[in-house]
């Protein structure tokens, strides 16, 4: 019995076996099969680079893409009309060579560059294209969720095949940033109505790197575009590799079986700075981490109180001990890099003795109970305790509820919790950030803090539909400055995008959006 | 046999609702929101009710259960939000390798755990005794993501014998093989340890039976009275152990998953959850809670084979 036991537990391994490598080795893409380069870490003669990505490809349509790994993995594979120099957030010409537009902002010209090709043989980039590309945002059947973010799209021309004229139904001062980012990467339409649904994972672009294959939750594969309009890429191969649990992530990269990651643990980084076969690459990221404090709740609509807790933060102690120096201070509200951003205006002092009198003032000489919201993460978790034991000192009873990240969202999104703590991404033009988080309209979903003071609601309405550049600069200006003194939110730091590589990856330049751009990266020298 | 079968699988369609009802309501119970998740930061208010509407996430719970047991009853199981892929695919791509996983770890848990239980039995209060005690107790104790991580450690980072990730080169069987050694240790390891205890103390109790004692006196080798005679009837408690097992291995997959970074059933749950891709979720919860009933319907089809005393009715 006990041997037909063992016989039978051999023949469904072995069946299982036969199923993985008979029908599982299909993944979506020209050539199945191909090598997912998890090997015992010995190099190839081929140039290529594994990464470790936080998820699995979702989707490469960039109609439908919203993850970080799918805008990540997508901005080597696309081009749009406009990009961000690499590492920064200015802007520069991509597909189109140049633009004009009207005086009204209404009507946009873009000049198309010429000779650009689409992978595998989809043909040349033309205005039509362009078109097809928004005008597929708004198809119904679609139901695209980042095309919204270009609602302001009436229509599009094709004046011949290298112009293309876009009209707005109303001015947006953020508009070449929007088509700078992955909703604004240019579609082959013969490509996407070829392949229908199956689009997002058999992706066209005209990129570096074309797309190769996937095998789901093991590895998206792309290969060098021979045909790129500014000349072949320096690595053969780019094969992305989804590890979700950091633990594993960083033995995965010790262990040599993938050659860069994105660093999030200080004891990690720290390890990985002394190590001579490594090369870490930090950037301060598009992103404020903050903790606020909600005005139409007792007692945070007294300003003193605010105040108070505000005093009573040691943010030294937090960066130091918690992050140590894995972020920059924040001393403004939005990150260096944005627009129209205001330097040195938060700078709070550590006071626990003001704090107390503050509280004192407010009429709270003993304190009071209050809860701090967070996600479920250690970057918030971790700073909550260093803030649950200064508000201590000053007698104020903080309970930190830890939440699930999504559940945390949709709670916050009521603007009813007192106290929350998390990080926002923004863009490279204020415009969102400061509208949504501040204006009287972004309450409840975006204002949090339940922020409405008149002038700074004027302000805003102002600032975000005007063309006008030096008084966009005058009214965003004194928005920060006012926000600041209002002392809903302590804006703790900006969050570095750090990467480690193995000292045989050259070239690879990090940027605010951490976006893994691999134009110059290559490799040099054995694995 | 095949009158209880039917029986058995009839009895099943009350089960399986039970578990789609649970689980759409308790999807729709936690906070949170699938276009929120889709949308990020950049989405305004109007965009994401747009989007809820064109998803149908904005009609009445009643309504959306409705179309959703139905489009079941039609054999389809609805496409992700997330990917816009068939949650079929997503799941036939990713079955096979829990399934392989979970076998891996059945084989080396059942390899391990019978000798080892046998001869902490047939050697009571021996050295070799102590030593399989201790190790079932690490076993048992030893939460599953700790004994994977020290096995990375030890043997992918320090020795390099085997990957710390994936699942192998895909149609590499030698690559497959070594990617699967340390998952299969990490997740047998537990099991093990349970089917040695209880082969131990099952054999103990079978042992001390008359008919042991007469197969003895019959002057039987010792060989044949314990393979024979007992470990046939210690069996049972065994093999309800591994049965359970197998839908614990298929569940408990998630954390060696994602330990090892490795593609399968649990991972694609795990991920579903936290963005909230409801059809994604409902499927997998549903395929998985079929594969249990069908393996514990596999169990007592097993116990009648290897006891003639167990009737099927």
């Amino acid at each position: 019995m006990r041997k037909s036991r063992f016989l039978s537990l051999l023949i469904v391994l072995v069946l299982a076996i036969e199923l993985l490598t008979g029908c599982g080795a299909k993944g979506t893409g020209p050539s199945a099969g191909g090598n997912a380069g998890q090997g015992s870490g010995k190099g190839t003669a081929k140039k290529e680079l594994r990464i470790a990505m936080q998820y699995d490809l979702g989707t490469l349509d960039p109609a439908l893409l919203t993850s970080v790994t799918d805008k990540q993995m997508s901005s080597n594979l696309y081009n749009g009309l406009v990009r961000y120099q690499l590492g920064t957030v200015k802007i520069e010409p991509d597909l189109a060579e140049k633009w004009e537009t009207s005086k009204d902002g209404l009507e946009w010209t873009f000049y198309l560059r010429k000779g650009v090709k689409f992978h595998r043989g989809y043909g040349e980039l033309k205005a039509s294209d362009v078109k097809f590309t928004f005008d597929r945002l708004k198809d119904p059947e679609l139901k695209s969720a980042p095309g919204k973010l270009l609602a302001a799209i009436k229509n599009i021309q094709v004046v011949d095949d290298y112009t293309v004229k876009i009209f707005l139904s109303k001015p947006d001062p953020a508009f070449l940033d929007k088509l700078a980012g992955s909703v604004g990467y240019i579609v082959s339409e013969k490509a996407v109505k070829e392949r229908g649904a199956k689009y997002g994972q058999q992706p066209i672009g005209t990129g570096p790197y074309m797309f190769e294959q996937w095998n789901p939750q093991q590895s998206t594969i792309y290969v060098a575009n021979p045909d790129y309009f500014r000349g072949k890429p320096g690595l053969d191969r780019v094969v992305y590799i989804p590890i979700p649990d950091a633990t594993t992530m960083y033995n995965a990269f010790e262990a040599g079986n993938v050659d860069m990651i994105q660093v999030t643990d200080p004891d990690k980084l720290a390890k990985y700075k002394k190590d001579p076969s490594i090369i870490i690459d930090e950037k301060p990221g598009l992103i404020t981490r903050f903790f606020g404090m909600n005005g139409a709740i007792k007692p945070f609509d007294n300003k003193l109180v605010r105040q108070a807790v505000i005093a009573a933060i040691d943010r030294d102690g937090i960066l130091n001990n918690v992050f140590k120096g894995m972020s920059t201070p924040a001393t403004g509200i939005l990150s260096p890099d944005v627009e129209f951003a205001l330097k040195g205006i938060f700078q709070p002092k550590y006071d626990p003795k003001k704090a107390k009198e503050l509280l004192a003032q407010a009429g709270l000489p003993n304190g009071f109970k209050t809860t701090l919201y967070v996600p479920n993460i250690d970057r918030f978790t971790k700073p909550a305790t260093v803030i649950k034991e200064n508000l201590k000192a000053i007698g104020i009873d903080l309970e930190i509820k830890v939440m699930e990240t999504q559940s945390f969202l949709a709670e916050l999104k009521k603007a009813q919790l007192p106290m929350f703590m998390l990080s926002r991404g923004q863009d490279a033009t204020p415009d969102r950030v400061l509208f949504t988080w501040f204006s009287k309209k972004g309450i409840p979903a975006d204002n949090w803090a339940n922020i409405d003071i008149p002038e700074v609601n004027q302000w805003l309405d102002e600032a975000t539909s005007t063309l006008d550049q030096a008084r966009r600069q005058e009214l965003f200006s004194k928005v920060q400055q006012r926000i600041v003194q209002e002392d809903y939110y302590y804006f703790l730091d900006h969050e570095n995008h750090i990467y480690a590589m193995k000292k045989y990856v050259k070239g690879f330049v990090g940027d605010p959006q951490r976006s893994i751009r691999l134009d110059n990266v290559t490799i040099e020298g054995e694995k | 046999m095949f009158q209880f079968v039917v029986r058995r699988l009839i009895a099943t369609i009350p089960t399986l609702l039970g578990v789609m009802v649970a689980v759409f309501i308790a999807l729709h119970l936690i906070p949170g929101d699938p276009v929120v998740a889709m949308l990020g930061d950049m989405a305004t208010p109007e965009q994401v009710v747009a989007v809820r509407h064109e998803l149908g996430l904005d009609r009445p719970l009643p309504l959306q259960f409705v179309s959703f047991v139905e489009r079941y009853l039609r054999g389809e199981l609805g496409n992700s939000i997330r990917t816009r892929r068939p949650v079929a695919e997503e799941i036939s791509d990713r079955f096979p390798h829990t399934f392989l996983l979970a076998a891996a770890g059945v084989f080396i848990a059942v390899l391990f755990g019978v000798p080892l239980g046998i001869i902490a039995a047939t050697r009571r209060g021996s050295m070799l005794d102590l030593v399989s005690l201790v190790l079932s107790m690490t076993g048992i104790a030893a939460p599953v993501f700790w004994v994977g991580l020290l096995l990375s450690m030890l043997f992918a980072i320090r020795l390099r014998w085997f990957p710390a990730i994936g699942a192998g080169k895909p149609g590499d069987l030698v690559s497959i093989l070594q990617a699967l050694v340390l998952p299969a240790f990490t997740l047998g390891f537990s099991t093990m340890a349970l089917i040695a205890r209880m082969t131990r103390s099952s054999m103990l109790e079978v042992l001390r039976e008359d008919y042991v004692r007469t197969a003895r006196a019959k002057g039987l080798s010792e060989k044949i009275v314990l393979y024979k005679h007992a470990l046939r009837n210690a069996a049972i408690p065994i093999v309800t152990i591994v049965g359970l097992n197998i839908g614990y291995l298929l569940g408990g997959a998630v954390l060696v998953e994602t330990v090892f970074a490795r593609p399968g059933l649990g991972k694609l749950l795990v991920d579903a959850i936290l963005a909230r891709d409801y059809p994604v979720v409902q499927g997998v919860t549903f395929f998985v809670a079929t594969s249990f009933i069908l393996v514990n319907l596999l169990t007592d089809l097993i116990y009648a084979l290897l006891d003639p005393q167990v009737r099927l009715s």
